[in-house]
C-alpha cells in the first residue's frame, strides 16, 4: 500500500526530499494535464510543471490540510500556468514562417503537424472550463471523481462540461473542415 | 488516486476517436521518461539547494534488491539531515509577496500537519542562468566540488581482490577505480554523490555484496570515510542447454548475453552451446563495444526506468539478458537485474522445449495461391514472454502461397495475413500443438480496383502526382483513414487496389516541384471497379523570394538549394538569383508547403512552413543558417602518452539539466563517434547544435573514451554554443 499524500507531506517537511519525489511522480500527470489544459503547449507545460512542484515544495509548510495536497497543488498549477500564459502572450508575436521540425519526413510531418495544429486550435477555442476536464480525463487519465475533486466541482458537472466540451470540439472541427473544403 | 487508467464508462468515447483528440492528448502528455526527468529535476534542485546549505552530508550505501555474484549494484543515496530552517522574516516576506500577487492559493482550513522547518528557497535568481540556483538561508554555501571515495575490496577471508573494478556512477557512466594488489582503491567522483548515484563493483569470479550499509561523512574538503567492500568468491558463468523433454544436451543453440544500461545495450556476446555446455565471459566492466556501428542500439523490450513510484530507487537501470535460441525450439529469454541471479540461473541447465510448427497457405476464394502475402503471428492471450515467431525464409508467402513458422509456443495464436490487393482480414485463431505441424489455410478476398489518370488543364499527363483515396466516413463519423499515397505513372495513370466497395474521395496533389498541394477533385458516391477517374490538376503559380544569411555575421549566403516538402512528397529546387542578394523560386502552387534551405558548409535550415494563398502576391522569407559545430581534442593516458585508435563518442545528456556547478544547459542533441589518430587526436565535425528557443545559450555534452575490455572514461562538463567549435580538449584516461 502506497503512503498517502499526507504521510509523504509529513516526511518531506521532516527533511526527506525523496518523499517529495514520490509526490512529484504521483501527481505529475495531474499537474501537467492541468497546466497543459491552460497553455496547450507541451514544452511550456513541462517547464511550468517543474516550476509548480518547486513552488509547491517551497510553500509546503503553508499547507494546512495535507490530505488535500493534490487540490492545493492544483491551485498552484492553475496560478502558475495563467502567469505563464500572460507572459507568453506578451512576448510571442505572430511569425509568418513557422518552424515545425528539424528533421524531415515531409509527408508525415506535414500531415501530422496539420492534424495536431487543427486539434490544438480547436481545443484553444473551447472554454477552459470545458477543456480542462477533457485534458485531465484523456491525457492525465483521471477518473470523473478525481477530476471533480481536483477542480473542486461536482462530478456531475465534470460530466456535463466534458459533454459540452466534446460537442463544441466536434462543432469546431466540423466548421473548420467546411472552411477548408 | 490516479492509477493510470480512466475509470467509468465514457459514452462519448467513439466520437473522440473520430476527432483524434484522445491520441493527440495522450501524445502531448507525460511519458515515463518525462516523469523521471521531472522527478530528477525537482528533487535534484531540492538536493542542490540543500547541498548548498550543508557542508557535511551523509552518504549511505545500501544494496540493490539482489546484489550479486559477479557484480554488486549498490545504491548510494544522500540522506540529508533535514530541510534547512528558514527565518521567520523570510517566511513573512514570502507570504507578503504571495498576497501581493494574489496568485498562489492561501492556506487551507485545518490544523497544521507539521511544524517542521520550511524547505530551502528554490527560486531562480534573476541574474540569469549562470547564477541560477537554489540558496538556503544566509545565501549559498559551496558544496564539495568532488568527493574522494576510497576503500578496500576483499574476499570473505580478508584477502584483497586485485583488479576488481569499482565504478561510481552517475546516470549511465562514471568514475572508475581499479583495485590494486593490496586491495585498495580510490577515485574522485567528479560531482558530489547525489540521490541516484551507484557504486558498481565487479571482479572476475567473485560475488558482489549484500546487506551492507555504509554511512560515511563527507567533509567540506570532499574526503569521505573509507569504504570496505567484501566480495564473495566462486562464480561460475558456465551453463548448459538441454532438451526440456529428453534432458539431453542440445548442441548448436545460440546463447547471447546482452547488458543494458538505462535501456541501451552496452555489451553483447554470443556463443554456441556444445554438448558440454557453454561459457559466458562477460568483461569485467561489461563494456565491449561492438564496431561498427558504435551507436548503441535501443532495446525495444527494455523495461522503462520507471517501475512504480515507490520503486524508483531500485529501478532497473541495469539489465542482463541471456537469449537462447535453437531452430525448432521455443526461444528462451532470461532477464536479471543483477549478476547474482544470472549466475544462479545458469547454475541450472537452460531447458529448451520444442515448439510447434505452423504452415500457412494463403489463397483466393477460388483456391488460387496468393504470393507475397505477409503473415504475422501474435499470442491470442496477453503477451506472456518476449519471444519472436520466426519464419526461416521470412514471413511472405511463396509462389505456392505458403509460409512456415517454427518454434512457436503451444497455445492459441492469432494468424493475420495481409496482401496489397486483397481486403483486410480479421485474423484467424489457431491452436498450436507442442510438437508436430499445424496447418491453416487463409482465404483472402480480392479488393476492388480504382484507377484513373491525372492530367493538367491541357490534357498532358502529370507524372508523379500523388494521390490518396479516402473512404467516405460511415454515418455519424467524421473521417476515415486515407489510403495511399499512390504515385501517378509517366502517363499520368494511377491505381488503388484492395479497396472495400463503397464511395471514395480521391485527393490528388501536384508533384512538389510544381507546388505540393493543388486541386483535389471530390468524387462523391463513386463505387470502385465501376468507373475510371480522371483528375485535372490546375496550376496557380506564385513566386517565393528568399534571403539567406549567416547566423554569425548576417552576411548573405549563396548559392542556395531549396528542398520543397509537401503532402505530395519532396523536391529539390535551385532558386534563381534576383541580383539584389535574394533568391526567387517561381511557380509555387497554393497550398501547404514547407521549405528547407541547404547550403554546403552549413547545417540545413529548420523547416519553414509557408502557406501561399491563391491571388497572393510574392512571398518573402528570411532564413538564417548555422554553421555546424565541431570538437577537437587529444586522448592521453595518465602517463601523458597519446592513445591511438580508441573510440571517442560524444553526445547529449539525456537528463539532469542542472549541473552540480550550478550551470544550466540543454542537451547538445547530437551523438557522434570517431577514433583517435596515431597521435591520439580526434575531431568530431558536423555537429548539429541548434539554438535553444529558451534563454540558455549553451548546450551541454560529454565525451566518453571507449576501449575494448576497459572501463569507459567519461569527460563531462563540456559546453557548446550553436555554430561554434570547441578545441583542444585534453582527455586523460586513467
Amino acid at each position: 500500500m502506497a503512503d498517502p499524500d499526507a504521510e509523504l507531506v509529513r516526511r518531506t517537511l521532516k527533511g526527506d526530499p525523496e518523499a517529495y519525489g514520490v509526490l512529484v511522480l504521483r501527481h505529475s500527470d495531474f499537474v501537467h494535464g492541468l497546466v497543459y489544459g491552460i497553455l496547450l503547449h507541451r514544452e511550456d507545460a513541462l517547464e511550468t510543471t517543474q516550476a509548480v512542484f518547486l513552488r509547491g515544495y517551497e510553500r509546503l509548510s503553508h499547507l494546512r490540510d495535507a490530505d488535500r495536497f493534490r487540490s492545493w497543488l492544483g491551485r498552484i498549477a492553475t496560478s502558475q500556468a495563467k502567469n505563464r500564459l500572460r507572459s507568453r502572450r506578451d512576448v510571442i508575436a505572430d511569425t509568418p514562417a513557422e518552424i515545425i521540425s528539424n528533421t524531415a519526413e515531409p509527408l508525415e510531418i506535414l500531415v501530422e503537424a496539420e492534424n495536431r495544429r487543427r486539434l490544438r486550435r480547436a481545443l484553444d477555442r473551447i472554454p477552459e472550463k470545458n477543456r480542462l476536464p477533457l485534458v485531465l480525463r484523456y491525457q492525465s487519465r483521471m477518473g470523473y471523481q478525481e477530476i471533480a475533486e481536483a477542480l473542486d466541482i461536482p462530478a456531475t458537472t465534470v460530466r456535463s462540461r466534458m459533454y459540452e466540451g466534446k460537442k463544441m470540439l466536434r462543432d469546431e472541427l466540423k466548421s473548420r473542415l467546411k472552411e477548408t473544403r | 488516486m490516479n492509477t493510470g487508467e480512466p475509470r467509468g464508462p465514457d459514452p462519448a468515447e467513439p466520437d473522440l476517436v473520430d476527432t483524434g483528440l484522445k491520441p493527440f492528448l495522450r501524445s502531448e502528455g507525460l511519458g515515463p521518461e518525462d516523469r523521471i526527468r521531472l522527478h530528477n529535476q525537482v528533487v535534484g534542485r531540492i538536493q542542490a539547494a540543500r547541498l548548498r546549505t550543508r557542508r557535511i552530508f551523509t552518504l549511505s550505501l545500501v544494496p540493490a534488491a539482489a546484489a550479486g555474484l559477479l557484480l554488486g549494484i549498490f545504491l548510494v543515496k544522500i540522506l540529508m539531515l533535514g530541510p534547512a530552517p528558514r527565518e521567520d522574516k523570510d517566511r513573512g516576506a514570502e507570504e507578503a509577496s504571495t498576497n501581493t500577487h494574489g496568485t498562489d492559493p492561501g492556506p487551507t482550513v485545518g490544523p497544521p500537519v507539521s511544524v517542521g522547518p520550511k524547505p530551502p528557497d528554490l527560486r531562480d535568481t534573476p541574474a540569469g542562468p549562470e547564477s541560477r540556483g537554489m540558496h538556503g538561508p544566509g545565501g549559498p554555501e559551496t558544496a564539495p566540488a568532488a568527493v574522494t571515495v576510497e576503500g578496500t575490496v576483499t574476499d570473505p577471508l580478508g584477502n584483497p581482490v586485485p583488479d576488481a573494478l569499482v565504478l561510481g556512477l552517475k546516470e549511465l557512466q562514471g568514475d572508475v577505480a581499479r583495485v590494486d594488489a593490496s586491495g585498495h582503491f580510490h577515485f574522485r567522483m567528479a560531482q558530489p554523490p547525489r540521490m541516484h548515484t551507484f557504486l558498481l563493483v565487479s571482479a572476475p569470479a567473485h560475488r558482489g555484496l549484500r546487506d551492507v550499509l555504509y554511512r560515511m561523512e563527507v567533509d567540506a574538503g570532499g574526503a569521505a570515510a573509507p569504504v570496505r567492500l567484501r566480495m564473495e568468491t566462486g562464480l561460475p558463468l558456465d551453463g548448459r542447454v538441454v532438451d526440456g523433454e529428453t534432458r539431453q544436451p542440445l548442441e548448436g543453440a545460440v546463447v547471447e548475453m546482452s547488458v543494458f544500461w538505462g535501456g541501451e545495450e552496452i555489451c553483447r556476446e554470443s556463443v554456441a552451446s556444445l554438448r558440454t555446455g557453454f561459457r559466458l565471459q562477460p568483461p569485467p566492466t561489461f563494456l565491449s563495444p561492438r564496431t561498427p556501428p558504435l551507436r548503441l542500439a535501443a532495446f525495444p523490450h527494455a523495461p522503462t526506468p520507471y517501475q512504480g513510484e515507490e520503486m524508483l530507487a531500485a529501478a532497473p537501470q541495469f539489465l542482463l539478458q541471456v537469449t537462447v535460441q535453437r531452430r525448432g525450439f521455443i526461444p528462451r529469454i532470461l532477464r536479471f537485474t543483477n549478476a547474482a541471479d544470472l549466475a544462479r540461473a545458469l547454475s541450472r541447465p537452460v531447458h529448451m522445449l520444442p515448439g510447434g510448427r505452423l504452415g500457412v497457405r494463403v489463397v483466393t476464394p477460388a483456391g488460387r495461391p496468393l504470393q507475397d502475402a505477409i503473415v504475422s503471428l501474435r499470442p491470442a492471450a496477453a503477451f506472456s514472454g518476449p519471444f519472436t515467431y520466426k519464419a526461416p525464409l521470412g514471413p511472405r508467402t511463396d509462389s505456392q502461397g505458403r509460409v512456415a513458422f517454427e518454434g512457436i509456443p503451444p497455445g492459441r495464436i492469432w494468424v493475420k495475413v495481409f496482401h496489397a490487393h486483397t481486403l483486410p482480414q480479421a485474423g484467424r485463431r489457431v491452436e498450436i500443438a507442442r510438437r508436430g505441424q499445424t496447418s491453416v489455410e487463409v482465404s483472402l478476398t480480392p479488393g476492388e480496383v480504382l484507377g484513373g489518370r491525372v492530367t493538367d488543364p491541357r490534357g498532358n499527363p502529370r507524372a508523379g502526382a500523388v494521390l490518396f483515396a479516402v473512404p467516405a466516413p460511415p454515418a455519424g463519423k467524421e473521417s476515415t483513414q486515407a489510403l495511399g499515397p499512390v504515385l501517378a505513372g509517366a502517363d499520368g495513370r494511377f491505381q488503388f487496389s484492395g479497396l472495400k466497395p463503397g464511395p471514395y474521395t480521391v485527393h490528388a496533389y501536384h508533384v512538389p516541384a510544381s507546388g505540393p498541394e493543388a486541386v483535389a477533385r471530390v468524387l462523391p458516391g463513386l463505387h470502385t471497379g465501376t468507373r475510371k477517374v480522371n483528375i485535372v490538376l490546375a496550376a496557380s503559380p506564385l513566386d517565393l523570394f528568399l534571403t539567406v544569411k549567416d547566423s554569425r555575421n548576417s552576411r548573405r549566403i549563396d548559392p542556395v538549394t531549396v528542398l520543397l516538402l509537401g503532402p505530395g512528397g519532396r523536391a529539390v529546387r535551385r532558386p534563381e538569383p534576383t541580383g539584389d542578394g535574394r533568391w526567387v523560386l517561381k511557380g509555387i502552387s497554393p497550398g501547404r508547403t514547407a521549405i528547407q534551405v541547404l547550403v554546403p558548409g552549413y547545417l540545413p535550415s529548420t523547416l519553414h512552413r509557408i502557406r501561399p494563398a491563391p491571388g497572393q502576391g510574392p512571398l518573402l522569407v528570411e532564413i538564417t543558417l548555422l554553421r555546424p559545430s565541431y570538437v577537437t581534442g587529444l586522448v592521453v593516458d595518465s602517463a601523458g602518452s597519446p592513445l591511438a585508435g580508441v573510440v571517442v563518442t560524444g553526445g547529449r545528456e539525456a537528463m539532469e539539466p542542472i549541473r552540480p556547478d550550478g550551470r544550466s544547459f540543454h542537451p547538445a542533441g547530437f551523438l557522434r563517434s570517431t577514433r583517435t589518430d596515431a597521435e591520439g587526436r580526434f575531431t568530431l565535425t558536423g555537429l548539429r547544435v541548434l539554438p535553444d528557443q529558451g534563454t540558455l545559450p549553451e548546450r551541454g555534452f560529454s565525451l566518453t573514451v571507449l576501449r575494448p575490455g576497459r572501463p569507459p572514461h567519461t569527460h563531462d562538463g563540456l559546453y557548446l554554443r550553436p555554430g561554434e567549435g570547441l578545441e583542444r580538449i585534453k582527455i586523460v584516461v586513467p
